[in-house]
């Protein structure tokens, strides 16, 4: 006889799975179009000119390799980890460019400099607080495995 | 919690192997350290004529020009004004190398981008002039008010 899902296990795995696909989607899009990307990361005006290229071959590869380690649960607890290690990192660098009144595209999940309402900057940073939250979220219920997995005694 | 940094520290690592090995199998892949220390040009830059959009496909229909587009090659891959050989902003130098022998230095060179909002074009013309090309002009416009006036796009 199969146990029936109560709701908070059914929420975490909707979470989980709508984290990690969102960035499967994201790094896939990056994948195919690494100059695109970095255009996008020089319109930042952040990134030492020495480092876009990189960040843009490599920077697709941690979304994608995160997002399917978080859903088939492969070292799921540290993706989620990184993944929400990236987040706050491009949370405060749209955070920096809309303080700065910088004219840009978040270029977050797609290549596109198009200014569409996804792509705005300041419904990006609240799009990445929700995420946030999300991984959070997830992070909260793994509580006792990563007692039992990474406590330091 | 070491642990954990570990697996962290691991993960970056093999994003960073497969990602610059998927780069290089790529054939749209780009070398690890980029060049964009190429600048806008500056206002009345010598050597550089700026010109509107009926001079732009006056020069296209007479097929003397040739006609490079300054956009990311995804954008090119979409569309392009027919003809225009795409020099991205961030490798011109790699997109550039296997155009250098077909052109003489007083070749005329129209460069565009999208619109007056972009300024890739004005790089890629800024490239064209420290490497030693005299005739160039800056379509401003770009392909958007190109498409809008109904002038043939390829895609």
């Amino acid at each position: 006889m199969t146990r029936k899902p109560d709701l908070p296990t059914f929420l975490y795995w909707i979470m989980r799975v709508f984290l990690g696909g969102l960035f499967i989607f994201s790094g896939m899009h990056k994948l195919f179009d690494p100059l695109g990307f970095a255009k996008i990361i020089f319109n930042y005006q952040l990134t030492p000119h020495i480092l876009i290229n990189f960040a843009a071959v490599v920077m697709p590869f941690v979304e994608l390799l995160c997002g399917l380690m978080l859903i088939f649960g492969v070292f799921r607890i540290s993706a989620l980890v990184t993944l929400e290690a990236l987040l706050v990192f491009f949370t405060i660098l749209i955070g920096i460019n809309i303080l700065r009144g910088l004219d840009f595209t978040c270029g977050c999940f797609s290549n596109s400099t198009e200014k569409t309402f996804l792509n705005q900057p300041i419904v990006s940073f609240i799009k990445n607080f929700v995420l946030l939250a999300i991984g959070g979220y997830l992070i909260k219920r793994e509580k006792p495995l990563i007692k039992t997995r990474y406590s330091s005694h | 919690m070491k642990r954990l940094l570990i697996e962290c520290v691991g993960i970056l690592m093999l994003a960073m192997v497969v990602g610059i090995l998927v780069n290089m199998l790529n054939p749209s892949g780009i070398p690890l350290i980029g060049d964009w220390s190429v600048k806008p040009l500056e206002e009345g830059s010598d050597g550089i004529t700026v010109i509107g959009l009926d001079t732009a496909y006056t020069m296209w229909q007479s097929e003397e020009a040739l006609f490079i587009d300054a956009r990311t090659p995804s954008e090119f891959a979409f569309d392009r004004i027919p003809g225009a050989i795409n020099v991205p902003r961030g490798n011109p130098v790699g997109y550039f190398e296997a155009l250098k022998n077909r052109l003489n230095l007083d070749t005329p060179i129209v460069v565009y981008c999208s619109s007056k909002d972009c300024e890739d074009s004005s790089v890629i013309a800024r490239f064209l002039k420290e490497n030693g090309y005299s005739n160039l002009y800056l379509y401003e416009e770009g392909i958007i008010a190109w498409d809008i006036q109904g002038y043939p796009l390829e895609k």
